[in-house]
């Protein structure tokens, strides 16, 4: 193959031996570019990035020729047809290699990070997050809307598994209180934005002062709140109320608390309720609020259960559509059948019929699973209504801080799988109800997530960027095309010097701005398009 | 506002009194015209400053040596230092339209002037017929007037031109330009038939409100059903010729890879072609490689990839002007290549160029609910 | 035509379908020798001239692989590319070359199957097509 100057056979290219052989090699052959041929690219990666820098050569002048995952395995039944294939492999890598231009190598300059960290909203999540960063040796600021910090977990009172949630929101708020690191601004408000990872400006209201800080990162848990519903009277009849009003109500609820926003019907005696009705799905999984809140039907089973704590007595009927009890909640729902709480299905359009009989309810509802009308008659009847996003002030936000909202009104995360608890923007991260709904311990866990990687953000030293797109001036026509294409807002348009411009810490190298750009003036310094042709041309080697 | 503009002596002085009242008035404060060359026998695209030169102003000259819109680039792209009155063809329109969504013309301080287009002649043949010293420009009013558009006898207009289906500014699937002087289907020798964008003008040109006429609508219907016609007529005779490999093949055999078509492309705004980059500048033995697979290799090299390159580039904005086919040496009907190329990338998105500058280009933007077939099994 | 063997090049995201084509080589899961992949970080990376190119080089077939609608790695270099493909077919198939033999797949990390089963269809229709008429081409 043209311009290959030196073969040696590995046990293993990626062991120390393997790479010390490499480099030995390269020094005394005084080589520039390196093959590996062997498994695929997504394997030791760092590796061989960390050899290229021993010997001071780029990144990209080092090769993979992926010939075991690509080859030798996908055609281990055909060994002749395995070698054609991995010796194309080879050859593509090869031509590839002998186009990239070598340029020297210049890092970047490193970026400055600040040490500090802004966590909106002072709820389970938000809580949880700042204490996480506090104790891995991170300040941060915590900011709450409200004057007191608990958020939801104020109207929660134990989970499903018997978390008594009270308990849990009073030492946290004490910890918060303690922690050193962590600074509680409450009745307070993030009011301007901007900055890249690392090096974020902000803006926070407090008591109409308005003061500026620098973050390296921000983790938003603004939360949401329980949807409301003009259903099923309630707000018209007194004996109407939401699972959340239930459940205070079985937690002895009857003490006033701060906020008031509870119904009078709160203060209802349970005693004198001989049956409840709940109804699950109200508002939701519908045109208007298509997604599953995930947490009622958990909701209704626990309330029940504790209805049939207090009094085994007590009749409760759930008008369902799908139980989704998740994981090991299933065993709750079969306890809670056992305790004789009744289950019947309805299915949209046939909806539960709720009309108002004196002081008491009259819940009609055809049972699918029996095929039949059902009357029941309820001292009680309560509502699942679901999680709602807090439509207005996330929007808001989003459009502060540059991210997106999902068509939920929640935030979306950069991705699903691979990027759960980061935002599509560098730097800021996202847990709790804000993300959509979720228990209390799956906020836990996705706080104690983001919080880690706010940490990574602010502890990492800026690291030189190899993965940047550059613009050639000399070729840029100043069309905008890659600032439109850019999904992270990486591109900005120098209206002085008519060139597009790459703001590195945004950019994340995917490489949209290369493919949109008529001319080549945008180029990945990994993939320049000299490789790419090459490596076409070795793909059609027969 | 529509309404009617009299004409005093001639049609194109009266137009050319129109122009210089914008100036004269500081309505512009400088005008992209074309003017008669000193010898007359073109008529290029000039920024005129000074009244007077206005004299040689020829608004109606059926010639097209450059696409306006480029040149407008030139004297908008980086900030005008004042307001320009711009008199473009309808597809010089559309480019500067396409132009302004890739920063390459600013349209904030142009005051866009379209007239009905009577069809155009290419350089040579123009500067022949004014050697001979003929007249192209009554013959085509007096025309126009009973709703027809003819080349003179023993001439053709460019091809582009003949399939041009979008002749007349506002009207269809055209931009409304700010000033829009109607010629076909109206006593063009009386008085013109104006569209305006906004009142004032109106007033400050004297015109006298009206509805359109029907001759009028009637025309333009025909002249637009004639060209979609033709130009559908040239759609099948390009598939009737390229169907395969082979009959693409033939189609370029005469290129010489000059690149012309893509510098005269107004579409084509790059500050240089990716093909004339060191993207292409290929160590010798890249040849040499071609060569051993395919048993030799023609050159210059990528030819046909030069082609279809920039159909994948620009086919989706291409505006149908027809600088390409004027500018190919070896007679390579290219703009019926890139035009047959063009609608069909066009009609998939329900894209046209040159309809609204507010229209995002086919290749900036994407919507996830489209094309839900492509990428499943 | 059963002597002939297709050549496909394949651009392949980074993030779902060479994680798939990797996942198939680790499980054992065979196809057709008959494709070269070329690792793009993102399938909206894909400039159109690198399609253009293999398909006047010869390639028989061009395969593009992507995340699924919705999963893409940088939120939406597929739908972009979704795009490009459609334009890419509609000008080979105005010049008179079957669009059909440029296919754009959603392939997910964990389809390794499904990247075999892709491939195992391809090569199965374009030895019904036959080899491009580009294949050996020296006057493009």
């Amino acid at each position: 193959m043209r311009g290959v100057a030196y073969v040696e056979r590995l046990e293993a290219a990626c062991e120390e031996t393997g790479l010390a052989a490499i480099e030995r090699a390269v020094a005394e052959g005084d080589l520039n570019r390196v093959v590996v041929a062997g498994c695929s690219p997504h394997l030791y990666a760092d590796r061989f990035e960390a050899l290229m820098a021993r010997l001071n050569l780029p990144p990209r002048l080092l090769a993979r020729a992926n010939i075991r995952e690509g080859a030798a395995w996908a055609h281990i039944a055909d060994p002749a047809a395995a070698t054609a294939v991995a010796r194309g492999v080879l050859e593509m890598a090869v031509a590839g290699l002998r186009e990239t231009p070598y340029h020297p190598f210049n890092p970047r300059p490193q970026e400055t990070v600040a040490r500090r960290v802004l966590v909106l909203g002072g709820g389970l999540a938000g809580m949880t997050a700042a204490l996480t960063l506090a104790d891995l040796g991170v300040e941060c600021d915590l900011v709450e809307r409200e004057p007191q910090l608990g958020g939801n977990l104020h109207d929660i009172h134990h989970t499903l598994e018997g978390l008594d949630t009270q308990t849990l929101l009073a030492s946290l708020v004490e910890r918060v209180r303690q922690a050193e690191r962590v600074h509680v601004w409450t009745e307070a408000e993030l009011v301007g934005w901007s900055g890249v990872r690392g090096n974020f400006a902000a803006r926070i209201r407090v008591n109409d002062e308005v003061r500026s800080e620098r973050y390296g990162a921000l983790i938003v848990a603004t939360g949401a709140e329980e949807a409301t519903t003009t259903e099923y009277l309630y707000g018209q009849h007194p004996r109407v109320v939401t699972q959340r009003e239930l459940e205070r109500m079985i937690a002895g609820g009857r003490r006033q608390e701060a906020g008031g926003k509870m119904w009078a019907s709160c203060f209802l005696p349970l005693d004198s309720c001989r049956s409840v009705v709940m109804i699950q799905c109200v508002g939701s999984r519908d045109e208007t609020r298509p997604y599953c809140s995930r947490v009622c039907c958990a909701q209704a089973v626990k309330n029940a259960l504790a209805l049939k704590r207090l009094d085994p007595t007590i009749e409760v009927s759930i008008l369902f559509r799908d139980v989704r009890t998740l994981g090991t909640q299933e065993l709750y729902y079969r306890q809670a059948r056992r305790a004789g709480v009744r289950f019947l299905r309805y299915e949209p359009p046939a909806k539960p019929v709720v009309e108002a009989d004196g002081d008491r309810l009259r819940v009609t509802v055809h049972d699918t699973l029996y095929d039949e009308t059902v009357t029941l008659e309820a001292d009680l009847l309560a509502l699942s209504t679901g999680i709602a996003p807090r439509e207005d002030s996330n929007r808001a936000l989003a459009a502060m801080v540059g991210v997106m909202l999902d068509e939920d009104g929640f935030f979306a995360e950069a991705h699903p799988k691979l990027r759960p608890t980061d935002l599509a923007r560098p730097g800021i991260f996202l847990c709790g109800l804000a993300y959509g709904p979720r228990f209390v311990t799956e906020s836990i866990a996705q706080a104690r997530a983001a919080a880690l990687r706010a940490a990574l953000t602010v502890t990492r030293p800026g690291e030189p960027r190899r993965d940047v797109a550059t613009v050639e001036a000399d070729l840029c026509s100043f069309c905008g095309l890659c600032v439109a294409a850019c999904p992270y807002g990486a591109r900005v348009l120098d209206e002085e010097e008519r060139v597009a411009r790459v703001l590195d810490s945004l950019c994340q190298g995917c490489g949209v701005c290369v493919a949109v750009c008529p001319n080549g003036a945008s180029r990945q310094p990994a993939f320049e398009p000299v490789q790419a042709l090459a490596l076409v041309d070795a793909a059609l080697i027969e | 506002m529509d309404g009617w503009l009299e004409v005093h002596d001639s049609t194109e002085q009266t137009i050319n009194r129109l122009l210089e009242t914008l100036l004269t008035s500081g309505v512009v404060d400088g005008l992209l015209v074309p003017l008669r060359t000193p010898d007359g026998r073109n008529a290029v695209p000039t920024l005129v400053r000074d009244p007077a030169l206005l004299e040689r102003a020829a608004p109606l000259a059926p010639v097209l040596p450059v696409n306006g819109a480029t040149v407008l680039g030139r004297i908008t792209a980086t900030g005008a230092p004042g307001r320009v009155g711009a008199v473009l063809r309808n597809c010089e329109l559309r480019t500067a339209v396409e132009l302004s969504k890739v920063q390459q013309v600013l349209l904030d301080d142009v005051l866009l002037i379209g007239m009905d287009c009577l069809g155009a002649y290419g350089v040579e043949d123009y500067a022949r017929l004014v050697e001979e010293g003929l007249d192209a420009v009554t013959p085509a009013l007096m025309a126009a007037r009973e709703g027809g558009v003819e080349p003179l006898p023993g001439y053709a207009f460019r091809p582009a031109c003949t399939m041009c289906e979008r002749p007349i500014p506002g009207v269809g699937e055209s931009y409304a330009p700010h000033i829009a002087i109607g010629l076909l289907g109206v006593p063009n020798d009386e008085r013109l038939w104006v569209s305006l964008r906004d009142e004032e003008l109106g007033e400050a040109l004297g015109l006298e409100p009206a509805e359109e006429p029907a001759g009028r609508i009637e025309a333009v219907r025909a002249l637009v059903a004639a060209r979609t016609a033709e130009r559908d007529r040239r759609f099948a005779a390009f598939h009737e010729r390229v169907h395969d490999a082979s009959s693409l093949l033939a189609e370029f055999a005469t290129c010489i890879l000059c690149q012309n078509c893509m510098r005269v492309c107004p579409i084509c705004y790059c500050k240089e072609c990716i093909f004339r980059t060191d993207v292409f500048d290929h160590p010798s033995a890249r040849y040499w490689d071609w060569a051993a697979r395919k048993g030799g290799v023609r050159l210059p090299s990528d030819t046909l990839l030069f082609h279809v390159t920039r159909m994948l580039h620009m086919a989706h904005a291409c505006v149908g002007c027809g600088m390409c086919s004027d500018a190919c040496p070896s007679g390579i009907p290219v703009a019926d290549i890139f035009r047959t190329v063009g609608r069909a990338v066009q009609a998939r998105f329900g894209y046209v160029p040159g309809r609204d500058p507010a229209e995002e280009m086919v290749i900036a933007t994407f919507r996830e609910d489209e094309l839900r077939e492509l990428g499943e099994r | 035509m059963t002597d002939f063997e297709p050549r496909i090049v394949a651009f392949l995201c980074n993030w779902c379908t060479y994680t798939a084509s990797d996942l198939a080589g680790t499980s054992r899961i065979q196809y057709p020798p008959n494709v070269r992949i070329i690792r793009l970080m993102c399938s909206g990376q894909l400039d159109p001239i690198y399609v253009a190119k293999a398909v006047l080089e010869g390639a028989d077939g061009v395969l593009i692989g992507g995340c699924h609608p919705g999963d893409c790695h940088y939120q939406s270099g597929n739908y972009k590319a979704r795009r490009r493909v459609a334009i890419i077919h509609q000008v080979l198939e105005q010049l008179g070359f079957d669009p059909d033999r440029v296919w754009l797949r959603w392939i997910s990390a964990s389809e390794g199957q499904y990247f075999a089963d892709t491939v195992t269809e391809m090569v199965a229709a374009l030895k019904e097509k036959g080899p491009s008429p580009f294949r050996r081409q020296w006057s493009v």
